[in-house]
């Protein structure tokens, strides 16, 4: 065993791990970053892709609300790169209630979001796929995030602060001496090393698995994963995004994300929180409620379904406001759609007489920098530290151009850089026009080349394989590149693209039909019948070669 | 009709993209198209109708400018289309793709001389028209070769480029002047037939017409000739969508009223066909009912003459030829999906051997291969072909569609001919008959 | 009216038409576009044997006698090797020459290095046989995207065969936006400065390998003439190796059977989808093909559908998860309801065949009679004057047999004749 040395571990390496590290990094702490799959292999990487305006919840959630539109202004400054300026609509289908948008409309203004009627015609213009005969429409400053994004250069710039990214590293214990956390044993996924890595604290942002976390150090926490599918359609068919006007429910919202569309999302208690299973109920449901908004949908080729565990905090019935807890939520049982979407931060001292260990749990992607700075105040409380937030002014350089000013993301601007480099730099990826350059550099970065995973991780980070051909082409395309850099051997590379090809799958398989089908019968014909590549196949094996992760193999937009 | 420039369609940024938009969907990226496309092998600047088409449609988003350059380089051919197991319009969704492509380099370079040139080009008909009136003077000047330097220089029309002789009379004016003057009256019985002869024939190849008349006449039609104007396609392929819609609407008024009274209009220039048939509707975005009345009625001269013999209408009274004429399908051909009644119908021709060269594309694409830029690649394009041709020894070619045959004569020397020349003269009706 | 109208340009249905016209008829092919030539590696699989019983005849009749509903006993082996036969006709004059005794496979290795069993291969794939010893010098150009050839010695070397990778330097495919498919690449093997640049090469790197596999790049139109020479360059045999879509050797066949259809005079059309056919009691009265304008019927005394099954399209699914036979809404063998279509696992293990659990959806097709016609569960011919040949046909797993080509060959016999 090896010992490590920070001061801070945070275990989670979604967007709110992501955050409380950075954060906590740039008020001089050196931070550890735990993860034991890739970076927004969790939640984060399964969401809807949507920065919220916050109109969703302004009837039912107000105080969820407010902090939306706060954030998102803030994120529009401080990620530029990952997120692209799409606007959104609330739309009344003439299957909902025209009398609740002016419910809606005054809640917006509650809230302080800057919602506003457009004619019916307006919206038809700039949307011609939506359903001809709205009733009213509304814009609101909602906005596509690519997550991925926000992520890779979150945990590229880690390193550069004095911190350190761990991925596939697992946390398997948390070492409490005598009622203080001294820091955690992780085990790395693919080798299996143990290692203690000592810190005086202890941040829990593992979302929906916190409860399992805090556990570890002996204190509960309740934790209800709620599971909701959602499906990427093969084209954008609209550029901004939409919404029902209406209360919240399943498959009520579309959102371009990059080059697919995607639409969610559904909600089902679970009690595990790695089951990312789809159901075909799920599939139909937001198959049929994407008619309502779109004519045709359910005709248009369905790309990949996937599910993310929505982590909701409840708080126990005999909480009352204590210090440390900014938030005293009223949970509800069962989680679901009622169940408030704001966030906690516990301070285990106050409520568990544990030291050095803070939770922070709940929320959604929209809020992160606010649950990490709430959380990053909560440790260095506990520190003893005095300084102050500075993430909502600091801009994250885009993590694959790191030394220009991260500019905001428009459709078009891979299709410019790939038309502008003339054809010199070949294309690994055609549909999402990945080059071989730039697998090769995100290779290099890449903590653990000869992992089964690896083309999965790239995958996140380059958008390999997550157009139209789901990988067909480009899996072995993308392994034969990296063996060709010696970066893994062959039997390693055979492995990563039988990998691939079975995480892709996954995906797949609840939409196999129409010309989806036709895609994958391609694909299996490539992979079998061109390559022989079922000699080497993963066969029985379960897919989870990244520690118990449950599926996966699917993963969210952008 | 009111008026329906603002009111019956969408702008091109909307339903346009959407119809093509559905079939990019299609994709599933196997590379048959760019395995097909002529151009591909031809120059290192195009990397293929897949990645231009569906692949690229994934990234242009109708609000933002259209990141695209080598868009530029697709001819639009059609043969990606033709070939895809799948559906996908790739020729359709490209021609589209570059309409914005064109408006966005207009904005940005409007005194770039190929903007000029492009215009040049899009008003075939004003050219025919303006070249007419000085015809002698402008054949001189036009087959001068300083001029012709002086014109790559300054617009970029490549100074090979296979340019047609101007006439002064044009062939509505022989139509109505000298042929209705010297012929008997038609029958009243005989089914009417109104021929949309296009401009190329209107202005540089009067012959065409006349010979399409004397077989429609042969046959017992009674040809009339609306009042029409240029179908829009030269306008459209050079990016300006709205002139062609201006056009194309325009048409609609004139051809109307014989779609409506169910007289089949015969149109003898492939391109021209097509555009009335699809591309008003597909690419043009209108979808009116008087588009689609319109498009059932357009019939390919050789489709309808070919529909005339399987109901037994079509006389066969030729005259035996011993005779053998290489023939080129012209990419456009294919796209109207109607099968090859071309040949079908040379077969009919006692003696004639007539063989299809085997090609996809004679590389003029219209206006693609006038252009300076692309003359070389157009050229390459087409080079097979010209070389079976020639070694073939024969002296005449046929092939259906303007701009190919002056492409192939002036690349192989032999003069090209239309299929209905060559029934005409099966037929036994000579120029002087034609009269 | 023809005598007979093919569905489908894929290779049953230009096969098909090729021993329709040879018998006399007058036929037509009528497509969508072009078919599973241009996606096929370019051997030819019939079935694969296994340890137990490594003779092909042995290892067909097995399957025939156990698989009683199989395009392979329902059409009879003899279909099997009189479209061999005819195929061989239709390549021999475009210099496409198939290799192979019919006696045991070949076994070739892919572009990964993973080994495949082929019945017959065209013979510029025929010295990759790994039944042969002799070092192997796998070869591609440097930093082409779609071969790696150390990543696939390196495979065939820890299976055992003795293999060695290396790339040989190719400039032209870095100017600008060179065409970087296969077919492009094949092209250039066509200048014979390039082939010559690269036989030397390649020739001073040998050291000991007794022969090279290259990827399925050499030559397209002059494919014959590229090899031989490349060889002769060489000085050592060379083998091809198949490579991701668009295949070359797939359309060198295409292309065959093209010319072979062009002398017979037999229309080939493409971007002609057939939208439905006529049913006339139960006889196939003609097809209809919509163009721009208005529908067109083509009508023919028979019509073989070569329409290609569910990747083809002649299978039509949408999300109700209802499958449906494109044209004449002929009844279909479907496993049960879209869940039990795919297993979860996308590749199993074919470590011995017969191979793991197939995805059941392979299955899923239109049954036939002994004579191609299409039939309903009680084996009732349910339209006379029509046959079915490819992958429509129920009944068969070409990836997990290895049976892809084999079954169009004998169904394509079967139904033309």
């Amino acid at each position: 065993m090896i010992a490590g040395d920070f001061d801070v571990i945070v275990i989670g390496g979604g967007a709110t791990g992501g955050g409380v590290a950075l954060d906590l990094a740039l008020r001089g702490l050196r931070v550890a970053l735990v993860e034991r799959g890739d970076l927004a292999a969790g939640t984060s990487g399964r969401y809807h892709g949507l920065l919220h305006s916050g109109g969703r919840y302004a009837v039912r959630d107000a105080d969820s609300a407010r902090e939306c539109i706060t954030e998102n202004r803030i994120l529009r400054r401080i990620v530029p790169h990952a997120i692209e300026d799409t606007g959104g609509f609330f739309i009344t289908t003439p299957d909902d209630d025209p009398a609740y948008a002016d419910t809606w409309l005054a809640a917006c203004r509650d809230c302080g979001i800057d919602a506003a009627e457009i004619p019916v015609a307006e919206a038809l213009r700039q949307e011609p796929a939506l359903h001809p005969r709205i009733l009213r429409a509304f814009r609101v400053p909602d906005a596509a995030c690519d997550s991925f994004d926000v992520l890779t250069s979150m945990g590229a710039l880690l390193p550069r602060l004095g911190g350190a990214t761990l991925t596939y590293h697992e946390v398997i214990s948390i070492n409490v001496v005598g009622a203080r956390v001294k820091g955690a044993v992780v085990r790395n996924a693919r080798t299996g090393e143990m290692r203690a890595i000592s810190a005086e604290m202890v941040v829990n942002a593992a979302g929906a698995w916190a409860g399992r976390i805090a556990a570890m150090a002996g204190c509960a926490i309740t934790v209800r994963p709620s599971k909701g599918t959602l499906v990427a359609m093969a084209y954008r068919l609209v550029n901004t995004i939409i919404n029902r006007c209406h209360p919240p429910a399943d498959g009520d919202i579309l959102v371009p994300v990059g080059t697919v569309a995607v639409i969610g999302t559904t909600s089902v208690p679970v009690s595990d929180p790695n089951d990312t299973s789809t159901q075909p109920w799920e599939i139909q449901r937001l198959l049929a409620e994407g008619e309502k908004m779109v004519p045709g949908f359910s005709e248009v080729r369905a790309l990949r379904a996937w599910a993310g565990v929505r982590p909701l905090y409840e708080e126990p019935r005999t909480a009352s406001g204590q210090a440390g807890e900014p938030r005293s939520v009223s949970g509800q049982a069962g989680g679901g759609r009622e169940a408030k979407r704001t966030f906690a931060v516990l301070d285990h001292l106050h409520r568990d007489g544990v030291a050095g260990l803070v939770t922070v749990v709940g929320g959604k992607f929209t809020t992160y920098r606010l649950m990490a700075e709430r959380a990053a105040d909560a440790v260095c409380a506990q520190l003893g530290v005095d300084r102050a937030c500075s993430t909502k002014d600091f801009v994250l350089p885009d993590a694959r151009v790191p030394l220009s000013a991260p500019r905001p993301h428009w459709l078009g601007h891979r299709l410019e850089d790939v038309e502008a480099a003339k054809g010199l730099d070949p294309l690994i990826c055609e549909c999402e026009l990945v080059t071989r350059s730039e697998l090769e550099t995100a290779a290099r970065e890449h903590p653990d080349l000869p992992a089964p995973w690896v083309l999965d991780d790239l995958r996140r980070d380059l958008r390999l394989g997550m157009g139209p051909c789901q990988g067909g082409f480009c899996g072995y395309r993308a392994a034969g590149a990296l063996h060709d850099m010696r970066g893994l051997d062959a039997a390693q590379a055979t492995s990563a693209i039988a990998d691939f090809a079975q995480r892709r799958w996954k995906g797949q398989r609840p939409l196999l039909w129409g010309q989806s089908l036709r895609q994958a019968l391609l694909d299996e014909h490539i992979y079998r019948a061109i390559l022989g590549l079922d000699r080497w196949a993963v066969a029985e094996r379960k897919v989870e070669t990244a520690p118990a992760q449950g599926s996966l193999a699917t993963e969210a937009p952008a | 009709m009111t008026d329906p420039l603002n009111t019956v369609y969408f702008p091109v940024t909307a339903a346009i993209l959407e119809d093509i938009k559905r079939t990019a969907d299609l994709c599933v990226k196997c590379n048959i198209c760019t395995s097909a496309c002529p151009v591909v092998p031809a120059t290192d600047l195009f990397p293929g109708p897949k990645y231009v088409g569906p692949q690229a449609q994934r990234f242009r988003d109708p609000g933002m400018p259209s990141p695209d350059h080598s868009l530029d380089y697709c001819s639009g051919c059609g043969v990606c289309t033709l070939v895809c197991p799948h559906g996908v319009k790739v020729m359709e969704i490209n021609t589209a793709a570059k309409a914005e492509l064109r408006k966005r380099q207009l904005r940005e370079h409007p005194l770039d001389r190929h903007q000029w040139r492009n215009w040049l080009l899009g008003h075939n008909e004003l050219l025919g028209k303006l070249g007419g009136m000085v015809a002698p003077l402008a054949n001189l000047v036009m087959g001068f070769k300083p001029t012709r330097l002086l014109m790559e220089w300054f617009l970029g029309i490549d100074r090979r480029a296979p340019f047609p002789r101007f006439h002064f009379t044009t062939f509505r004016r022989w139509f109505f002047h000298t042929h209705q003057r010297g012929s008997p009256p038609a029958l009243p019985d005989a089914p009417k037939v109104a021929y949309f002869h296009g401009c190329a024939t209107n202005h540089y190849e009067l012959e065409v017409g006349k010979a399409i008349v004397a077989v429609l006449e042969h046959n017992g039609y009674e040809v009339l000739l609306p009042e029409q104007n240029c179908c829009g396609l030269p306008m459209q392929s050079n990016g300006d969508f709205d002139g062609a819609r201006r056009y194309a609407l325009a048409n609609l008024r004139k051809l109307g009223p014989y779609a409506a009274q169910g007289i089949p209009i015969v149109v003898g220039g492939t391109s021209c066909g097509l555009e009335l048939k699809s591309d008003y509707r597909e690419l043009l975005g209108i979808h009116t009912p008087e588009a689609t009345l319109l498009a059932q009625q357009v019939y390919d001269i050789h489709e309808f003459l070919w529909l005339a013999h399987e109901a037994g209408r079509l006389k066969t009274d030729f005259i035996p030829q011993d005779r053998y004429i290489p023939y080129h399908t012209s990419c456009h051909q294919k796209l109207h999906r109607i099968g090859q009644p071309a040949l079908d119908l040379l077969n009919l021709v006692p003696g004639l051997r007539v063989e299809e060269m085997g090609f996809d594309c004679c590389g003029i694409a219209g206006t693609y291969g006038y252009k300076h830029e692309k003359y070389d690649i157009a050229r390459s394009v087409g080079q097979p072909l010209f070389e079976r041709i020639a070694g073939t020894g024969a002296d005449l070619a046929i092939c259906d569609n303007e701009t190919c045959r002056w492409n192939i004569a002036r690349q192989t020397g032999i003069r090209v001919v239309h299929t209905v020349q060559v029934m005409a003269e099966a037929y036994g009706l000579s120029p002087d008959n034609r009269g | 009216m023809d005598d007979v109208i093919v569905i489908g340009a894929g290779p049953a249905g230009l096969l098909a038409a090729y021993i329709a016209r040879r018998r006399g008829a007058r036929v037509r092919v009528l497509a969508s576009g072009i078919g599973t030539t241009h996606v096929m590696p370019g051997w030819l699989g019939v079935l694969h044997t296994s340890e137990a019983e490594r003779s092909l005849p042995g290892a067909l009749e097995g399957w025939t006698a156990t698989h009683p509903e199989h395009p392979y006993a329902l059409a009879g082996l003899d279909a099997l090797h009189q479209g061999i036969a005819a195929l061989r006709e239709v390549c021999e004059p475009a210099g496409i020459n198939y290799v192979g005794d019919l006696r045991t496979n070949l076994i070739l290795p892919t572009a990964l290095g993973a080994t495949i069993q082929a019945a017959l291969a065209p013979e510029s794939f025929a010295a990759g046989n790994l039944l042969t010893p002799g070092e192997i010098l796998i070869a591609g150009p440097e930093g082409w995207r779609d071969f790696y050839p150390r990543l696939c010695a390196e495979n065939l070397d820890r299976q055992g065969f003795s293999a060695r990778g290396v790339t040989f330097p190719m400039p032209e495919i870095k100017t600008g936006r060179f065409d970087v498919t296969p077919v492009g690449l094949a092209r250039l093997f066509e200048q014979p400065p390039i082939r010559e640049r690269v036989a030397g090469y390649l020739r001073a790197r040998l050291s000991g390998a007794t022969r090279v596999g290259l990827p399925a790049v050499i030559g397209l139109e002059r494919h014959a003439e590229t090899w031989h020479d490349l060889q002769d360059r060489l000085g050592v045999p060379v083998f091809e190796l198949a490579t991701l879509p668009p295949s070359v050797p797939g359309m060198r066949l295409f292309n065959a059977f093209k010319q072979a259809l062009a002398r017979g005079g037999v229309p080939l059309l493409l971007d002609m989808t057939v939208a439905r056919g006529v049913v006339e009691g139960n006889r196939a009265g003609g097809v209809v093909v919509p163009n721009p304008s208005r529908e067109a019927i083509y009508r023919a005394g028979t019509v073989i559908l070569a329409t290609g099954g569910l990747y083809g399209g002649g299978i039509t699914t949408d999300h109700r998860g209802e499958m449906r036979e494109a044209i004449f809404g002929l009844p279909l063998n479907v496993p049960g309801d879209p869940g039990d279509w795919f297993e979860a696992t996308f590749l199993s293990r074919a470590a011995s065949f017969p191979a793991g659990r197939p995805h059941a959806i392979h299955l899923a097709g239109v049954r036939v009679s002994a004579s191609m016609q299409p039939v309903d569960e009680t084996g009732r011919v349910i339209m006379e004057n029509v046959r079915v040949a490819g992958r429509l046909l129920a009944g068969y797993d070409p990836l997990g047999e290895g049976s892809a080509e084999g079954v169009w060959l004998a169904t394509a016999h079967r139904a033309a004749s």
